[in-house]
């Protein structure tokens, strides 16, 4: 592999209103995105929300019915998927079972007709990135599921593609290897400046590592943007609800607190912008409720308070110690300010 | 697309399209060379018919047989830590040609042959038993001939069932036999039913073991065919008899067949 | 689960009794004397002798390998070729198709063998090398499909895909994954061809000539004329030969083939 160049020159992806419709199901619908070289992107969605089907389409394992896909400039359109100079990294890794790891990563290179040596090279220095030197004569079967990410890693990678696209890769590990992992990718990605494309359904795990995220739904980009900006300005109520935990109120909510939101929105007041008992004195919005549950986690206590029968219970996530004596059961006063509160449209 | 995959699949639909013209040149043959006369016929021939139900007891007994042998073998190898071994014995003779399968058995019953060279010899009988060239010895023949693809179709089923179920039959309080009548023998009737279909089709149109062990006396209906064209040279009525063959075949298998997939229907629903 | 000692038994017995005929067979075969007798009388070579020193029974075991080995390589071929095709078509299409290649297996080969020899004959091929391996191509079709077809299906699809992604064209696909994934059935589809072929006597005996003969069907001609111990001696050759057949099976594929085999066929369409 080349040295790395202090920019990336490649992999600048543009979706233009693509869609793809399977009988009566519109799996994806007129989605526009906008790419930069050298981004780490996030596609954020419940199961079905079509982040996938956009992510084979991009493969060129589906094509869109309408629309169209750039990269660098050029129309993917017809470009069968192996000449698309677009990775992938299966859910199920896809390794060949047949191969070593070395060859394995080897594959792509081969097929391009790369002198015996100079692959040796290349692998050899793909594997040292993803740090599995050692094992380069191994079977697949014989790798834990950790270090077999790392050579579905290194076998996309070691051919250098414009854009590296990920479909769910780590779902399938434990916690610990996945959180392990997460970071690898993002040094990686960090260091090979490619495009990288990662599809996923946990939201924290999207947030942690994307600069950009785009969050689906039935089919629909619902918002494009970085993490902060999906968090403290949801476009969407959908976007609101999915990404981090959220109270979604209507006018008539609100009127009780006094409060009015913009013509034909919701307000969106994220937990930790809530206030309890004393500590809600002095805020512009207050109400008095009965608390319902208090969960501890670490140094933060999440309260559930029910201010009236029929409407959900709100969820105020304060620090641990500012509980005091309340306890379920207790009356307490819920406050809120709502200059930093998000809006959402009504829809 | 799919021009492609033809051309792929070319090769194998000549065999299939020759076959079809075989078979059904023999169906069309019986009919313009011999005509319908020919079967009635046939069919009023005292000793067409008594090989046509001489062939339908065999086979069905030699069907017979065959199970009720072969499910206590399946099982024994079903729970057997040599499986292994076990299936060597088992499937090696299946791979040995059939007429020296059969030739073993003319060695074994003949007048002097093994067995009754060796009960004479531990004075159990005084004159020998003449088993060959007897129905009975078409029978022992056939069902050793058969018997591995009897054991292969039910162990394969046995082997397919979830442990669990017996467990969960035991732990529900139910015995041993119980637990063999209520859960392992229904779920094993798929491949009972497909090894019986199996071994009834072959049956019936055996040459070789009846032929050598039944002799030219009390034919069964393949080798019947077989004499029909080699000695006595008549094509026609050989061709017709072969129809025939095809029609009881027919008759026998099919409900087996369709049975066999009813009842995996109904067990795959789960 | 235990078994109960009725069970036991029976199995212990029949795992006795499957193997004895060949047994004797092979005991048989070193009888010094024109005698087939078990034990036998004493030792000798003789009949082994004179297997080997005969032109004729050479030339037959000769002409059985050879459409053996032709009819193993051509019917895997053909079934590697038809399993492509299908193997990502329609799912009521592959169905039909599957029938039309697994059909043989329905008919008894008795009506079978008297069709070929009336299409053979059309053809002015019948009693000659062409028409026997043709024959045996067709009969071979189905035991060469089965495996390749189980095993193409347990493939993972996203291995194409993964080849396609990183830079294979559909050629190179099939060529560095799908091959090498599908030696483990294509090894079975050779050995099942090579064995059936082989062994093939119930339709051969109808398509043999005056200048070709396999040799099963020679052992059944000199057996039904005159019944010595050279039939047994050729009878042990083969035996030995299969012994080594089914041990390189387990060694290459392993014996479970035979059940997997069984189990996929039955639930697939037929």
């Amino acid at each position: 592999m080349a040295p790395m160049p202090s920019a990336a020159t490649k992999g600048r992806l543009r979706l233009d209103r693509i869609t793809k419709t399977f009988g009566a199901l519109r799996a994806v619908d007129g989605v526009n995105l906008d790419i930069e070289a050298g981004e780490f992107i996030a596609f954020l969605g419940p199961s079905g929300c079509g982040k996938t089907t956009l992510l084979r389409i991009i493969a060129g394992f589906e094509a869109a019915d309408s629309g169209h896909a750039t990269l660098d400039g050029r129309e993917l359109g017809t470009l069968p998927p192996n000449r698309r100079d677009v990775g992938l990294v299966f859910q199920n890794l896809a390794l060949f079972p047949h191969l070593s790891v070395a060859q394995n990563v080897a594959f792509g290179l081969e097929l391009r007709g790369h002198a015996k040596d100079a692959i040796a090279r290349e692998v050899a220095q793909a594997l040292a990135l993803v740090e599995l030197g050692a094992l380069s004569g191994r079977r697949i079967q014989q790798l834990s599921g950790g270090q077999r990410q790392r050579v579905a890693l290194a076998r996309a990678l070691v051919l250098e593609p414009a854009v590296l696209l990920l479909d769910e890769p780590l779902s399938a590990l434990d916690l610990k290897l996945r959180r392990q992992l997460q970071q690898e990718l993002k040094a990686l990605q960090r260091r090979t400046r490619t495009t990288f494309v990662f599809v996923t359904h946990d939201q924290e795990e999207a947030l942690s590592m994307a600069d950009r995220v785009a969050v689906f739904n039935h089919g629909k980009l619902e918002q494009f943007g970085s993490p902060r900006d999906l968090y403290q300005r949801p476009a969407s109520r959908f976007v609101a609800d999915f990404v981090g935990e959220a109270n979604i109120r209507d006018a008539a909510q609100l009127a009780a607190f006094g409060v009015a939101p913009p013509p034909r929105s919701l307000l969106v007041i994220r937990p930790e912008d809530c206030a309890v008992g004393a500590a809600a004195d002095g805020l512009p919005a207050r109400r008095e409720g009965v608390i319902e549950t208090i969960d501890y986690i670490g140094p933060h206590a999440r309260l559930r308070i029910g201010l009236d029968e029929v409407a959900e219970p709100w969820v105020a996530l304060v620090h641990g110690g500012a509980v005091g004596d309340l306890a379920p059961g207790a009356r307490t006063v819920l406050g809120f300010d709502p200059a930093r509160a998000a809006s959402v449209p009504a829809a | 697309m799919k021009a492609g995959r033809l051309a792929l699949f070319a090769p194998m639909a000549v065999l299939i399209t020759a076959f079809a013209v075989a078979i059904g040149g023999l169906i069309w043959g019986s009919f313009t060379r011999g005509g319908v006369g020919l079967y009635v016929d046939l069919l009023s021939d005292q000793v067409v018919l008594r090989v046509l139900w001489r062939t339908v007891w065999i086979s069905a007994l030699t069907t017979l047989f065959c199970v009720v042998l072969a499910y206590p073998l399946a099982l024994f190898l079903a729970r057997s830590k040599h499986r292994n071994l076990w299936l060597i014995l088992v499937i090696s003779p299946w791979l040995v040609s059939i007429v020296v399968r059969t030739f073993g058995w003319m060695v074994l019953l003949g007048v002097r042959g093994v067995m009754n060279t060796a009960l004479r010899d531990l004075g159990l009988i005084d004159a020998p038993i003449r088993i060959l060239f007897t129905p009975t010895a078409v029978l022992i023949g056939l069902t050793h001939v058969f018997l591995p693809f009897v054991v292969i179709a039910i162990l394969s089923s046995l082997l397919q069932q979830d442990r669990r179920l017996e467990e969960a039959s035991r732990i529900l309080g139910g015995t041993r036999w119980q637990t063999f009548r209520r859960v392992t023998l229904p779920l094993s009737m798929p491949g009972v039913i497909g090894g019986a279909s199996l071994v009834l089709l072959m049956a019936t149109g055996a040459i070789v073991t009846p032929l050598l062990l039944g002799g030219l006396r009390d034919r069964m209906l393949g080798t019947q065919i077989y004499t029909e064209i080699f000695q006595v040279f008549n094509f026609e009525r050989a061709t017709a008899m072969a129809v025939m063959l095809l029609v009881i075949a027919l008759v026998l298998v099919a409900p087996l067949r369709l049975l066999e997939a009813r009842i995996r229907q109904a067990q795959e629903g789960v | 689960m235990g078994l109960s000692p009725a069970t036991r038994i029976i199995a212990i017995l029949l795992l006795i009794l499957l193997p004895a005929p060949l047994i004797i067979v092979i005991g048989a075969s070193f009888s010094p004397r024109a005698v087939l007798a078990f034990p036998p009388p004493g030792f000798s070579w003789r009949w082994y002798l004179e297997f080997l020193g005969s032109p004729a029974w050479l030339a037959a075991f000769g002409q059985s390998a050879i459409i053996a080995v032709v009819a193993a390589v051509v019917t895997t071929v053909i079934a590697v070729l038809a399993a492509l095709a299908l193997d990502r078509a329609p799912a009521r299409l592959r169905s039909a198709a599957e029938t039309a290649i697994l059909a043989p297996l329905l008919f008894p080969h008795a009506a079978i063998g008297i069709a070929f020899l009336g299409w053979l004959s059309m053809l002015e091929l019948n009693g000659g090398f062409i028409g026997v391996l043709m024959a045996h191509l067709i009969l071979c079709a189905p035991f060469a499909y089965r495996p390749v077809a189980v095993s193409l299906r347990q493939i993972d699809r996203s291995l194409t895909e993964a080849a396609t992604i990183l830079g294979a064209e559909p050629r190179q696909a099939l060529t560095r994954v799908v091959l090498p994934l599908l030696r483990p059935g294509i090894a079975a589809s050779l050995l099942f061809s090579f064995i059936i072929s082989f062994d093939e006597v119930t339709v051969t005996m109808f398509l043999i000539g005056p200048e070709f003969t396999t040799l099963p069907v020679s052992i059944y001609t000199h057996i039904h004329d005159s019944a010595d111990p050279v039939v047994a001696a050729i009878s042990s050759v083969l035996i030995l030969l299969t012994a080594g057949l089914v041990l390189l099976i387990d060694r290459l594929v392993g014996l479970r083939i035979f059940i997997d085999i069984e189990e996929e066929g039955r639930q697939a369409p037929a």
